[in-house]
């Protein structure tokens, strides 16, 4: 282990069925440590899943030596793919990432400004996004591969 | 006969007490019609008393009918005795009205017993001269009090000790300079006891921590942003003015390195030999004085 991980403000959240805490790592004269040999470490310490645990919001203080983030950790992966915010699903493969571009995305936008009422509804829902049922059957075939510890 | 005499003889005082009283409210009557006449006829005062006074004394004569044709046995049933009564209704109702006018009514009595010219500089300044204030009126004769009620205790007045807002401000200022002598007085002890020289370790906080390491301590407004990050488990956007002072406090950690002492200047001094000299620009030239002064420094 090339950096000592200290945990702070530890809150267990019944609500979301996961537990709450922040993350200060202590690397001196090393670079930034990576997300995922973060998680292995929380879920040693923690006997949980990696597969379970999030970490986000990684950032060096001045000077180097030293980071601080947030963690959590579900109870289970069902709740994960519940509770969890797409952009942070993206990032770990559970739901394949978008086609569209910042392009496209801009040129719709010009053109909604310029409208108004039907066709302006028209233009936005004719916009390449993920739509819900879409996502639903994503996670449901990602959740019948996954085997638990 | 006998029962008219017993009769006459207990109504005639009550009838001369009516009488008396009906005299002085001609003679009132008759104050307020001079004031009347004297005064202009677009006047609503005026107007209003005019009115008051006629329906007074059309009340009184009435009044004054009833009570004779009862002393001489008339037939009271006769007498029109509703209109007695509606002219007591308007009079009531007029006096009510009266209170709201007082003021104005009181304005002009007294200026028709100052007897003065209407010019609108000197009524002005009588005016003002009437309206004193009677000091007379203020104090109470305690005298009279007890010629009144003989019997009656004394009651002291109640007195309570209050505190007045000022009070309580110079109290808290007066707590907060003592708790500041105080604390002047425990630095100054910790100082010396600092420079002592002991093997006790010494404490340092987070600040001290990071000012050695760093070069510089947190400020209020990044501890305030931890506080929120750390709360609300979100990370905040860094703005233009967090990255210019990060880009500063960078470049003055970099030249106060332990590794440099004066090969630094000389490195930069090589570095710049060959490089060109920055141009004034146009229209920034010296004037006067200052181009004396830049002159000798250059010298």
């Amino acid at each position: 282990m090339t950096f000592i991980v200290k945990t702070r403000k530890v809150l267990l959240n019944k609500l979301l069925n996961r537990r709450q805490l922040s993350v200060e790592l202590l690397h001196p004269n090393k670079p930034t440590p990576s997300q995922e040999s973060v998680v292995k470490e929380l879920a040693q310490k923690y006997k949980a899943d990696e597969r379970n645990v999030v970490v986000y919001g990684l950032r060096t203080t001045f000077g180097g030596n030293r980071t601080t983030g947030f963690a959590l950790i579900y109870d289970t992966q069902q709740y994960l793919m519940k509770f969890e915010p797409k952009f942070r699903l993206r990032r770990r493969g559970i739901i394949p990432k978008r086609d569209g571009s910042r392009k496209g995305w801009k040129e719709v936008k010009s053109k909604l400004k310029k409208t108004r009422g039907a066709e302006k509804t028209k233009i936005y829902m004719s916009r390449k996004t993920d739509k819900r049922e879409v996502i639903r059957v994503q996670k449901e075939t990602y959740l019948k591969g996954f085997v638990g510890k | 006969m006998s029962g008219g005499l017993t009769y006459f003889k207990e109504d005639f005082p009550v009838y001369s007490d009516l009488i008396s009283t009906i005299n002085d409210q001609l003679q009132s009557i008759d104050n307020l019609h001079v004031i009347t006449c004297t005064t202009e006829n677009k006047n609503n005062i005026a107007q209003y008393l005019r009115a008051k006074n006629a329906t007074m004394a059309k009340y009184l004569i009435h009044l004054n009918m009833y009570l004779l044709h009862k002393l001489n046995y008339g037939n009271l049933e006769e007498f029109p005795v509703d209109q007695l009564i509606e002219d007591k209704i308007l009079i009531q109702k007029i006096i009510q009205a009266q209170k709201k006018l007082q003021y104005s009514i009181d304005k002009l009595s007294k200026y028709q017993e100052t007897q003065i010219n209407e010019d609108d500089q000197v009524v002005d300044q009588v005016e003002k001269l009437t309206l004193k204030p009677r000091i007379e009126n203020l104090h109470k004769d305690e005298t009279n009090d007890k010629i009144n009620n003989p019997n009656q205790k004394y009651v002291p007045p109640k007195l309570a000790a209050t505190l007045s807002k000022s009070d309580l401000n110079k109290q808290k200022q007066e707590r907060r300079e003592e708790l500041r002598k105080t604390q002047r007085k425990a630095n100054l002890i910790k100082s010396i006891l600092d420079e002592q020289e002991t093997d006790k370790p010494k404490e340092m906080t987070e600040r001290d921590l990071q000012q050695l390491y760093y070069g510089r301590a947190e400020d209020e407004k990044q501890m305030e942003k931890r506080k929120y990050e750390e709360d609300h488990m979100t990370r905040l956007p860094t703005t233009r003015d967090e990255k210019r002072r990060e880009r500063i406090a960078e470049r003055k950690a970099n030249v106060t390195r332990l590794d440099d002492f004066q090969e630094f200047e000389t490195i930069n001094k090589v570095l710049n030999k060959g490089t060109k000299k920055i141009k004034k620009p146009q229209g920034s030239k010296l004037k006067g004085s200052m181009k004396k002064i830049v002159k000798r420094k250059r010298r």
